[in-house]
């Protein structure tokens, strides 16, 4: 206790004319010291609340993993005169807890105390922190729950195929991305439970929807009957088409009637031996060969079997048609009768 | 010619099975229907195809606060007063499919446009 503020009496008894003495040495030091120390008192109170507001949470988002275990993914914006931020985590399991300066992108040491975490800022202003957390999900049989009071707007991905089954507060905003979906939430308490089964595509229209499924096979089915009929039966009649050759065989008949060589010869004895080489070929070969046939036999280049076989032409012993694009020379069978 | 027949006859097969609700597997098909809609809530006829595994059924409105859940052994089911989520026309319903076991067969999530 401090003497100077101790009751006089109990140092100076009372003199006996009954009047009080008060000793005065020491009051205006009091007078002067306790502002003083009111006055940091004040400062330092003031002080705490504005170092810890400094920092601000810009952005807060979250993405619920099938396996139960939160990401958590926030920039902050904190006081770049400070060495030091903590940040208050959101629970105290946490898993590959991540730093880095927003602007340089530079990893800043960390050190996680429960559930705190001392952030090295090194006079970051802004900086982003990564980190998985277990502690915001609980699951009772195949209901998972999500539960969280957030400090901050946040945003909430889904897992995949999850099913939402109930939720205390309702979303400002609402995706779907693929087969997730993604929540914008308040900040506040928010419980979401949730369980795995199979998210259908955004029916912004229901009949379509139904169309879609109901009478696809409906449609397509019989489409689909139709079409291989209609194939079996082009491929029958292009199957039959060969038949078609053997009703010809009387034709390859005549053919084989066509004048042998022999007799080309006697009815045109001035033939050259070459030209009687063509002739025995074209004969030997069903009375008609392809000219490219001609060459390939002879060895002949294309101007000179082309003369030759207009010359057996000139000479009615054979007659040239297009086949597919090529030159068939063919053995007449009318020589004799014309001559 | 055989390859091209037994693969007309694959698609043929596979088609049936997908047209044919007999053969689909639990809530494969689900038809959604707006009956009508007041910018505030909805009416809601919800159909689903037959599955023999399935004894009952939970539908829920997720979008509508308080949340709200039906049951029925059927497989459709109207649902009144479903209501968007806020600032917005879409509703958040789901369909859960429980065995004779009362074990879950499968769930769907149902994102519908009541304006639509």
């Amino acid at each position: 206790m401090n003497p100077e503020i101790m009751p006089i009496h109990r140092i100076e008894p009372l003199l006996e004319d009954g009047m009080l003495f008060v000793r005065t040495d020491g009051i205006p030091e009091i007078m002067i010291k306790t502002p003083l120390i009111l006055a940091g008192l004040i400062v330092v109170a003031l002080t705490m609340p504005v170092q810890t507001s400094f920092s601000s949470t810009r952005t807060l988002d979250l993405i619920i993993h099938s396996d139960g275990s939160t990401h958590v993914t926030s920039e902050i914006d904190v006081d770049f005169l400070a060495s030091d931020f903590e940040l208050s985590l959101f629970g105290s399991s946490i898993d590959n807890f991540v730093a880095f300066e927003v602007i340089s992108g530079s990893l800043l040491s960390v050190d996680i105390i429960e559930d705190k975490a001392i952030v090295a800022t090194l006079g970051s202003s802004s900086i982003v922190v990564d980190y998985d957390i277990h502690d915001l999900i609980s699951k009772e049989g195949r209901i998972w729950t999500f539960s969280f009071d957030s400090p901050s707007n946040y945003s909430l991905l889904m897992p995949e195929n999850s099913v939402i089954v109930g939720m205390s507060v309702l979303p400002n905003n609402m995706k779907q991305i693929d087969e997730q979906i993604k929540l914008e939430l308040l900040s506040g308490p928010a419980q979401i439970d949730y369980i795995f089964g199979i998210i259908s595509e955004p029916t912004t229209n229901p009949l379509e929807y139904t169309l879609d499924f109901m009478t696809a096979g409906l449609i397509i089915g019989p489409i689909i009957t139709v079409s291989i009929v209609a194939a079996v039966l082009i491929k029958r009649k292009q199957s039959k088409s060969p038949q078609i050759h053997v009703v010809e065989l009387p034709e390859k008949q005549s053919e084989s009637k066509s004048l042998d060589p022999e007799t080309i010869f006697s009815l045109r004895s001035d033939l050259r031996e070459d030209d009687k080489e063509i002739v025995k070929f074209i004969s030997e070969n069903g009375g008609k060969v392809f000219e490219s046939d001609l060459r390939k036999k002879f060895l002949q280049p294309r101007t000179t079997m082309w003369r030759a076989v207009k010359r057996l032409e000139r000479l009615d012993i054979v007659e040239i048609y297009k086949k597919d694009l090529q030159n068939m020379v063919k053995l007449r069978n009318d020589l004799e009768e014309e001559n | 010619m055989k390859v091209i027949a037994s693969f007309g006859l694959l698609i043929l097969v596979a088609s049936m099975i997908l047209g044919n609700p007999a053969f689909a597997e639990s809530l494969d098909n689900i038809r959604i229907l707006v009956l009508n809609y007041d910018d505030n809530s909805a009416t809601v006829k919800i159909t689903w195809n037959y599955d023999d595994k399935a004894t009952n059924y939970k539908i829920g409105c997720v979008s509508c606060n308080p949340n709200t859940e039906k049951f029925t052994t059927g497989n459709n089911i109207t649902f009144n007063n479903v209501t968007p989520f806020p600032s917005s026309s879409y509703a958040m319903l789901y369909v859960i499919t429980y065995d004779s076991e009362n074990k879950i067969i499968s769930a769907k999530q149902l994102i519908v446009d009541l304006s639509q």
